[in-house]
């Protein structure tokens, strides 16, 4: 796991696509973020050795679906595009979107906090069981504290390794 | 001279140098020895082989990645998906062309080509909602309302308190 600090404080202000929100690090560090990969990887330990192929995770469609008005089938041949990729694909393109330089599973500034391997496992089914077996995809996590002044998360996370 | 058959039945001929860029034509290649046997390629059209072979064209010449190139973790972490200038023209297309090519590279094993298509969807999903990717890439939101409130549940923490 990659945990990457930069300075130290208590407190501070984020955002996730929403309006400014108020949180406590040390909440949010340790019950959320810590619940978070440890379900990751219950997850990928539990899952790994039988992650299933792709294509079955996918349900199945009839393409006279096409035929019909719905917005779910009109929405369908780009789709299809991307089901055709195979399960070794799909991860490639996962992992560089969380470890990539640059790029993190979970991201937390000052102004904002970016969260891509929860963003993927939230788009649809296939893809929450992919990401949800893959404990890599939750391991790249960015701290940037440079602008605090409070030690103290930094202090925990260098006593965590003693 | 080498001569590829698509799926939809038709000849494209390239310089072996350029069609060697494709471990699977070059190992196919090696299989068959000196032949002028036409290679068939089933799974690749014509549409998508003239690509391809536009991509083996421009970077004719630059070294193959080793074949048993390593991508421990450690590696992939420091990877990035920064795609050159040309790459990005070439790989500018539909997302039809875009995921056809992806799988035309990992079908013909070339490695180089493979990693812009995925660093172009990469790039893509970047930084966005999982509302937006699924709009972007025409997903359907498929789940159960236990997912639902499961989801709910995670991003509780990001809500305004």
């Amino acid at each position: 796991m990659w945990l990457r600090i930069h300075g130290a404080s208590q407190t501070f202000y984020a955002s996730r696509r929403y309006p400014w929100s108020r949180m406590s690090l040390f909440h949010f560090r340790i019950v959320d973020t810590t619940a978070i990969i440890e379900e990751a990887n219950a997850t990928s330990r539990a899952m790994t050795p039988k992650l299933p192929s792709f294509a079955i995770l996918w349900k199945p469609w009839n393409p006279n679906d096409l035929l019909s008005n719905s917005t779910a089938t009109r929405t369908r041949p780009s789709f299809l595009q991307l089901r055709k990729l195979p399960t070794e694909l799909l991860l490639e393109i996962f992992t560089l979107v969380c470890t990539s330089s640059g790029s993190y599973s979970l991201e937390i500034k000052r102004d904002s906090v970016s969260t891509a391997a929860l963003d993927l496992s939230q788009v649809c089914s296939a893809w929450r069981q992919v990401t949800r077996a893959t404990g890599v995809l939750w391991s790249n996590l960015y701290v940037d504290l440079s602008w605090g002044a409070n030690l103290t998360l930094s202090e925990m996370v260098i006593k965590s390794r003693l | 001279m080498v001569t590829l058959v698509t799926s939809d039945n038709e000849k494209f001929t390239a310089d072996k140098e350029v069609a060697e860029r494709s471990v699977l034509i070059k190992n196919m290649l090696e299989d068959v020895g000196e032949s002028d046997q036409p290679i068939p390629l089933p799974n690749v059209s014509s549409s998508v082989l003239k690509k391809v072979l536009e991509y083996c064209e421009h970077h004719r010449g630059e070294p193959l990645p080793a074949a048993d190139a390593d991508t421990t973790q450690d590696d992939t972490r420091k990877r990035t998906t920064d795609i050159s200038e040309w790459d990005q023209k070439f790989i500018t297309v539909d997302q039809e062309m875009l995921f056809e090519i992806i799988l035309a590279a990992n079908y013909l094993d070339i490695k180089s080509l493979l990693d812009v298509g995925c660093k172009t969807v990469a790039n893509m999903i970047k930084g966005k909602t999982p509302e937006e990717i699924r709009k972007l890439f025409n997903i359907v939101n498929d789940f159960t309302p236990e997912e639902e409130a499961q989801i709910k549940k995670e991003n509780e923490w990001a809500e305004d308190r």
